[in-house]
């Protein structure tokens, strides 16, 4: 007995069609969110990078000239703790800096409070509106030592 | 018995057309999504490189004293075995002869590989393989003696040198990319100097669809860390003590 074969019809060729689409368009998309989250981490690296920068010169630096580094430096104008510009995606980064006096209570010690400035570094890019985003945050402590308090050179 | 009719020339053409379009979209999504997965490879390297370079540097920032040397490809980073307070100025102090041995010397160092790309490295001394009382080293500011120290113990096989980072390139600044990856520092004065700039890049170039070089920049993520001596500890020779 033989049995005639039916090609395959026109709307089952578009369904077939459809379904490849609909998968590779989601496999695209999937894709696209990857790679933007990507980008994301890369930049928010580059920013803890800046924020570090930042800090670390406000640890080293004299006591007393602490406050000094407390500003803003807009995107583009970055820099580098010798004063060259910051490269690259890095440049395109905005830096905030404050820096308080707030003394700090030592949790177990009654009584024992630290006098130092806190300092926050606030790291962050535009979007495409031209709108902030926060990309990095670092708060530290820095205790004013006993040398200090005495006015000598740390 | 039912005679079945061939294809005409027209069904032939379209048919061949079609399957033509099918493929050519197929071949071109499969290209798009293999360069899109290489490209999430590389940004993946470039993010965990840079920050295992920004942790090594900062570790070893935190425990050294000095930059004993200042260049731009080398840069000797002293961290001192005995406790901080044991060291400092005074004549009995352990900078007497600074006690400066072996294992306190850190060198980083970018070095170029046979296939073009950078490498950050660190150079430690082998303690095993120094004679025993030959390990001691006198201090000195001046880095041509560094650099004489270095040279010697590598022609020894005398150092340990192991990569932190692999497959960088040059930084780029304003569309002008250095000659090399380098290290640049807050002073010229190995006395005065805190601060330590690193600048370096990761850079990948595209491939074809052999898999060899186009020339062209598929990946250019340009770094700038910068790391300072949180615990310096001044030598008196530079004039000013501890």
């Amino acid at each position: 007995m033989s049995t005639a074969r039916g090609a395959f019809t026109l709307v089952e060729c578009l369904v077939a069609l459809v379904i490849v689409a609909m998968a590779a368009a989601a496999a695209s998309t999937a894709i696209g969110s990857g790679i933007a989250a990507q980008e994301d981490a890369l930049r928010i690296t580059l920013a803890a990078a800046c924020a570090e920068s930042r800090m670390t010169q406000a640890l080293t630096s004299d006591y007393g000239t602490v406050p000094n580094l407390a500003g803003h430096e807009a995107p583009g104008a970055l820099l580098a703790s010798d004063g060259t510009a910051m490269p690259g995606l890095m440049s395109e980064m905005g830096r905030r800096t404050t820096v308080a006096a707030e003394p700090q209570a030592i949790p177990g010690f009654a009584g024992l409070v630290l006098t130092g400035w806190q300092i926050t570094i606030t790291v962050y890019d535009l979007d495409e509106d031209g709108d902030e985003r926060e990309l990095a945050v670092l708060r530290r402590f820095r205790p004013e030592t006993w040398e200090e308090t005495q006015g000598a050179a740390p | 018995m039912m005679r079945r009719r061939a294809f005409t020339l027209l069904e032939l053409m379209v048919a061949t057309i079609t399957v033509t379009m099918v493929a050519g979209a197929v071949a071109g999504f499969l290209g798009t999504f293999h360069r899109a997965l290489r490209l999430q490879d590389v940004r993946a390297a470039a993010i965990v490189r840079t920050a295992a370079v920004q942790a090594h540097v900062s570790r070893l920032m935190l425990e050294s004293r000095m930059l004993l040397e200042q260049g731009q490809q080398r840069t000797l980073l002293w961290l001192p075995s005995e406790m901080l307070e044991d060291s400092g100025a005074g004549a009995e102090s352990a900078f007497d002869l600074v006690n400066l041995t072996a294992d306190e010397l850190h060198w980083l160092l970018f070095e170029q590989e046979s296939d073009g790309t950078w490498s950050l490295k660190e150079a430690v001394v082998n303690a095993a393989t120094i004679p025993s009382g030959q390990g001691d080293r006198y201090f000195s500011v001046d880095a041509d003696y560094w650099n004489s120290v270095f040279e010697e113990l590598r022609a020894a096989g005398q150092l340990t040198i192991f990569p932190i980072a692999e497959g960088l390139a040059p930084m780029a600044r304003d569309g002008v990319v250095a000659a090399a990856p380098r290290f640049t520092y807050g002073s010229a004065s190995i006395c005065t100097n805190r601060a330590l700039g690193i600048e370096f890049a990761f850079m990948r170039e595209r491939l074809d669809d052999a898999g060899e070089s186009t020339g062209e920049e598929e990946l250019r993520l340009d770094v700038r860390l910068d790391e300072h001596l949180p615990f310096p500890d001044i030598h008196p020779i530079c004039g000013g003590g501890s």
